[in-house]
């Protein structure tokens, strides 16, 4: 190559990043022959000029400083464009060391270090959060796992973003079709910019109209690590705390971590309360309705008369009335969730204590139904992964209407569907909700 | 593909839901005359058809009764059968729906309109019959685990009742040796005809290995006795026959003392509502099938997807056309007349099914 | 998507067909309790007084005690009553809660099975309902307001049942099982007695004994625990037994009656009767102390009380020619000879003879001996 190509080289890749504040560009060496250039955001500086700038001076012939930089592990000769660009803006100094160009790894990585798990927060148990950098992830994650069956695919998506994608399976125990269509799936991703494991979620998720999620999205290592043990795969994203698990089973939204770390009796009474949790928050507003308007007989006596007597006062009817406090509630859960934490308490009490008081001493809403909105709002809580949590409050609403149109039997023939739809959802060509999903699982891993 | 424990969920289901098809009915006018001999021998003869059924689709792995028949018999008689069951199923799914209509509004909501209910059900039906067999059999396995603990927690409740008269029931024992009734024959043998519905789920089976085949009559005969006796129990060996639907009277003379619900009326309502919707997108899902099937060509293509709303739409209009008509002693005869029917459709299957067996031998 | 949108849509569409149902909890009176009497007017004596006890909901629940409102209406038939009932109440009458259908004396001694018809017939009328004769009318045990209540008829109503008071003389029957009786062959019906006493008492210590049709005798308040002893598993009481010069108190623990038909080939049958109790000595009369000896003596007086006051009602309702208690179904469900046994019953029946035999067990002395 001659010298003038090299020139253009340079010329090149200035002239592309010309504009950049951030942008450096240096000449090493006595004489002058080795180029280097990268974006000063991206690059830690301290690495720059220890490893590359003072050996520059130091060293007296080009040779031995070109063997040196390129002895680094992370150094990568090449000559293509294209590549040069990519890497340059992922944080890597372009070193053009006689006719050669080499891309140094100097990547500086600002990230939050590894936190703890807020979302998720458990008792017990391991802490960690999935941090934002992806080898930090995969660092929390591998050492967690060590063996050699964990495989790491790496990929970049985003035209513009150039996100790195990490798939993580284990190879001895991953369900090969699976694997096979989260590649195809992940590869027909066509974005500009991805930033969030959600997004990714939303993007490789067929196109079609769904309620339940079909892939999890957790920030804890633990629980990829023991999905990934299960044979199933997952999916960590550059530049953001959360993992994709796919495929899962309904079970799964309501298996929380500390399940495996509790005594196994306080284990599966957990998660029976948690499905008990998710049958009453569905059903109680679409009960009230069906007990307060179309079978009041199927209570007792007693408690009959006491909705009655509570419900007195209450000028509209009982559909209007649960709709009312069901959004009202809504509202109060959202605020508290964006207002800032100093005042998110003070938001609770005076909604939740102060409205619900006086909405019943003005007779607007009877004592009951207050009652039955906290324990809707309180057993929607149970679910551990909010994605789920966020589907229910959504669903409940569905089944108030129904219990609207047709009474109790709008509320068995919505059960039932709701049934029927989760067992014809497939996740990943698996099936979504089943019976003893763990015996299947063990079956179709062989 | 799944395994084969789901033959005895659909053996299950349809014995649970024949409370709802009148085979209590029928057992129960005829208890005098039959009803108990009549038992004993569906339960051999039940049993049977099971096995010869499960027998001789074994041979035919992975295919269903449109691939059977199309592949062994005469194009023209494989149409006319395929049609004539698939009108038999779904008609199977419609006398369901519209007894428990008529349920629903006896008991639960007397004003309510029973358009509006039929609609519901309709609505439910169509949708989810559309689905693939394999999730309708995860479906149903879910909501038989989540059902049969009801069922047996009300049954535990109404044999623990010190008023249900065990001297009514020994009573009707006594009747033991009268002659057996056509009727009441054609009655009792449908909680066996679950194995039906393997005309179509045979597709999705790996291969099939009936272990355990003894609980098939056990469990059978069991839930016969039961269904017979038990409102007899209640309501005396005369007074019996004066509840309409006598097992509802049954649950309505039940009491839970101790729960926020006290007529366990309600309870018993609500799970065989969930079984007799399952039940329903059952047999339109093996109707629509078959329906699909008799349109099949030789080469197994089938009609697209898009067919499935031509049949059942015109189903769905049936229903609404056949509640019409009916009152509540018509629908009890048009009940007995499909049970009736239906046994003779039964021992017909099974001699095409051996002709198809010998076919198919011959050929290989 | 569109999918989903033609859902919604059809549920709407069949919401507007339903609406007329919605009705509100608050927009309901539920009947808690019925009456039904002849009326006293001598012109009217084949029609119906019918009389509705409904709780109105009140607005505070914390209210010590919850209005009721009784309405009495008459008309030649009960749905007649209830239709003008209707047009005094400004809330939709529901029947749906109504846990005691009392018969009143007058009708009971003409006909009940009209009313036993309608009640059954009914689909909001829970089966589970209790159902008793009111003495000295239906009305004035409706209308009784104990002080004890605090919800509108729930005396009536624990009284009857056996969820509140757990009385050795209540025989409680449902309305299921009036109906059974009604129509079963070799069971009659029976039915507790309530009698309102003034000012605000309701006592319900008696039975009343049916043939098919109407009441045909009334059992005392001792005959009736001796048939609810005789008819049921252990029962709650206390007897008092005077004989040789000891009286003492004992109170059942545990009880239990069996019985069995013998004979009948040559047209004579036995029904033996047995009964095992265990109990505790509740009060000594005499004063002396309680030993082994005198224990053992007293288990056996008692049991010899017991079979003695056991024989004699059972004699009593033969006499009477009804079968309570069932022992014509018991013979026909223990005879395979369907066709004649019913005649062989008959001619048994009045020739019934009987055998109580006592094991009674008095255990412990109490804290003192």
């Amino acid at each position: 190559m001659s010298s003038k190509t090299r020139e253009q080289e340079v010329s090149w890749l200035s002239e592309t990043m010309s504009g950049q504040v951030d942008f450096e560009q240096r000449m090493l060496g006595s004489s002058g022959e080795i180029g280097l250039q990268y974006l000063r955001s991206l690059t830690n500086s301290d690495t720059i000029s220890r490893y590359v700038i003072v050996p520059g001076y130091e060293m007296e012939d080009v040779k031995a400083f070109e063997s040196y930089i390129s002895s680094f592990p992370g150094t990568i000769q090449t000559g293509e464009r294209q590549q040069i660009l990519e890497y340059v803006l992922k944080g890597f100094a372009y070193i053009r060391i006689a006719s050669r160009g080499y891309l140094f790894d100097a990547v500086k990585v600002e990230s939050s270090g590894v936190g703890e798990a807020v979302n998720e927060s458990i008792v017990q148990g391991p802490r960690d959060a999935l941090s934002e950098s992806i080898e930090m992830n995969l660092n929390l994650i591998r050492r967690r796992y060590q063996s050699a069956a964990l495989k790491v695919d790496m990929l970049t998506l985003g035209k513009v973003s150039h996100t790195s994608v990490a798939i993580l399976y284990d190879n001895d125990r991953v369900d090969q079709q699976v694997l096979k269509e989260m590649k195809k799936r992940i590869a027909d991703v066509d974005i500009d910019i991805l930033q969030s494991a959600g997004e990714l979620e939303k993007y490789i998720t067929p196109e079609r109209f769904r309620i339940f999620p079909t892939m999890v999205v957790t920030e804890r290592p633990d629980r990829v690590v023991f999905n990934i043990a299960e044979g199933k795969v997952a999916v960590i994203i550059d530049s953001n705390g959360f993992a994709i698990i796919a495929p899962v089973v309904f079970s799964d939204f309501f298996t929380a971590m500390d399940d495996k770390i509790q005594v196994p009796l306080v284990g599966w009474f957990l998660k029976i309360i948690r499905y008990i949790g998710l049958f009453l928050t569905l059903t109680l507003p679409a009960l009230y309705v069906t007990f307060a308007s179309y079978n009041p007989e199927i209570l007792k006596v007693q408690i009959s008369l006491l909705i009655a007597g509570s419900r007195a006062a209450v000028p509209y009817p009982s559909f209007m009335e649960v709709f009312l406090m069901l959004l009202m509630m809504e509202f109060l859960t959202e605020a508290s969730l964006r207002l800032p934490k100093a005042i998110g308490p003070t938001a609770t009490t005076v909604g939740g204590l102060i409205l619900g008081q006086a909405a019943t001493q003005a007779g607007l809403v009877s004592n009951i139904m207050i009652i039955l909105v906290s324990a809707v709002a309180i057993s929607n809580f149970i679910i551990p992964l909010s994605m789920m949590g966020y589907t229910i409050r959504v669903i409940k609403y569905g089944m108030v209407l129904f219990a609207i149109t047709f009474g109790l039997v709008g509320i068995v023939v919505s059960i039932v569907g709701l049934i029927m739809y989760l067992s014809g959802l497939r996740s990943f060509g698996r099936p979504y909700m089943k019976m003893f999903a763990l015996d299947s699982k063990v079956k179709g891993g062989q | 593909m799944v395994s084969s424990k789901y033959i005895y969920y659909l053996f299950l289901m349809n014995a649970l839901i024949n409370i709802i098809n009148f085979v209590p009915r029928v057992l129960v006018f005829t208890r005098f005359h039959g009803a108990l001999p009549s038992i004993f021998l569906s339960t051999f003869i039940g049993t049977l058809l099971f096995f010869g059924f499960t027998y001789t689709i074994k041979g035919f792995k992975g295919q269903g009764l449109p691939e059977i028949f199309n592949a062994t018999l005469p194009r023209f008689f494989s149409f006319l059968l395929l049609i004539l069951y698939a009108f038999f199923w779904f008609m199977a799914g419609i006398i369901t729906m519209l007894s428990f209509v008529d349920i629903t509004l006896r008991f639960i909501s007397p004003d309510i309109s029973s358009y509006a209910v039929i609609l519901g059900f309709l609505l439910l039906t169509s949708i989810c019959c559309r689905l693939s067999s394999e999730s309708i059999l995860y479906a149903l396995e879910t909501l038989l685990f989540l059902v049969t603990p009801i069922i047996v927690y009300m049954l535990v409740k109404a044999f623990i009742n010190p008023a249900f008269n065990w001297d009514a029931v020994m009573q009707v024992v006594t009747f033991m040796w009268t002659r057996p009734k056509y009727v009441s024959l054609a009655g009792a043998t449908f909680i066996f005809s679950g194995y039906f519905n393997l005309a179509i789920f045979n597709r999705n089976f790996k291969q099939i290995k009936t272990r355990h085949f003894w609980m098939i009559p056990v469990v059978g005969l069991m839930i016969l006795l039961v269904t017979f006796l038990v409102p007899v129990g209640y309501h005396g060996t005369i007074g019996v026959e004066e509840h309409v639907y006598s097992w509802f009277s049954t649950a309505d003379s039940i009491r839970m003392e101790l729960f926020i619900i006290e007529r366990v009326l309600f309870l018993f309502y609500t799970t065989y509502l969930t079984l007799a919707l399952v039940s329903t997108v059952l047999h339109w899902h093996v109707g629509l099938e078959l329906f699909k099937g008799a349109f099949q060509s030789k080469e197994g293509k089938k009609p697209g997807k898009k067919m499935d709303w031509w049949v059942l739409v015109p189903f769905s209009a049936a229903t609404i056309i056949i509640m019409n008509f009916l009152d509540q002693v018509r629908l009890g005869q048009l009940g007995q007349w499909f049970l009736n029917i239906r046994f003779l459709n039964e021992l017909l299957l099974m001699g095409v099914m051996f002709y198809a067996k010998g076919r198919s031998a011959k050929k290989t | 998507m569109k999918k989903g949108i033609c859902c919604l849509l059809a549920i709407l569409l069949s919401g507007t067909l339903s609406g007329c149902q919605f009705k509100d909890i608050d927009k309901r009176s539920f009947v808690l309790a019925i009456g039904i009497d002849r009326p006293d007017d001598p012109k009217k004596r084949d029609q119906f007084e019918v009389t509705l006890k409904m709780g109105i909901p009140e607005g505070d629940p914390t209210k010590r005690s919850q209005e009721s409102v009784v309405i009495t209406e008459v008309a030649e038939s009960v749905p007649e009553a209830i239709r003008l009932a209707k047009s005094k109440m400004d809330k939709e009458v529901d029947f749906s809660h109504c846990k005691a259908l009392i018969y009143g004396e007058s009708l009971v001694r003409n006909n009940i099975t009209p009313i036993v018809d309608w009640s059954s017939r009914r689909r909001d009328i829970q089966l589970i309902m209790y159902c008793a004769v009111g003495m000295p009318n239906a009305k004035e045990v409706v209308q009784m307001q104990t002080k004890s209540e605090r919800l509108p008829g729930n005396a009536l109503i624990l009284g009857l049942g056996k969820e509140g008071t757990e009385s050795p003389y209540i025989k409680t029957v449902y309305s299921y099982d009036l109906k059974r009786r009604v129509t079963e062959r070799g069971l009659d019906p029976i039915m507790p007695i309530v009698e309102a006493k003034h000012p605000d008492m309701l006592v319900i210590d008696k039975l009343a004994l049916f043939n098919k049709k109407k009441m045909v005798t009334v059992l005392s308040p001792e005959e009736t625990r001796i048939y609810n002893l005789l008819t049921s598993h252990n029962l709650r009481s206390s007897f008092r037994v005077d004989a040789e010069g000891t009286s003492f108190d004992y109170n059942l623990e545990a009880s239990k009656s069996r019985y069995r038909i013998q004979g009948g080939k040559d047209g004579k049958a036995v029904i033996q009767y047995t009964l095992s109790g265990r109990a505790v000595l509740e009060e000594n009369t005499v004063g002396t102390s309680v030993t082994g000896p005198v224990m053992r003596g007293y288990s056996k007086a008692a049991g010899e009380k017991w079979k003695k006051d056991g024989e004699q009602l059972l004699k009593k309702i033969q006499a009477t020619g009804l079968d309570p208690i069932g022992w014509g179904l018991r013979y026909y469900s223990r005879n395979w000879n369907n066709a004649t046994e019913q005649e062989d019953w008959k001619r048994l029946y009045p020739n019934l003879e009987f055998q109580v035999k006592a094991d009674m067990e008095i255990k412990y002395t109490g804290m003192i001996r």
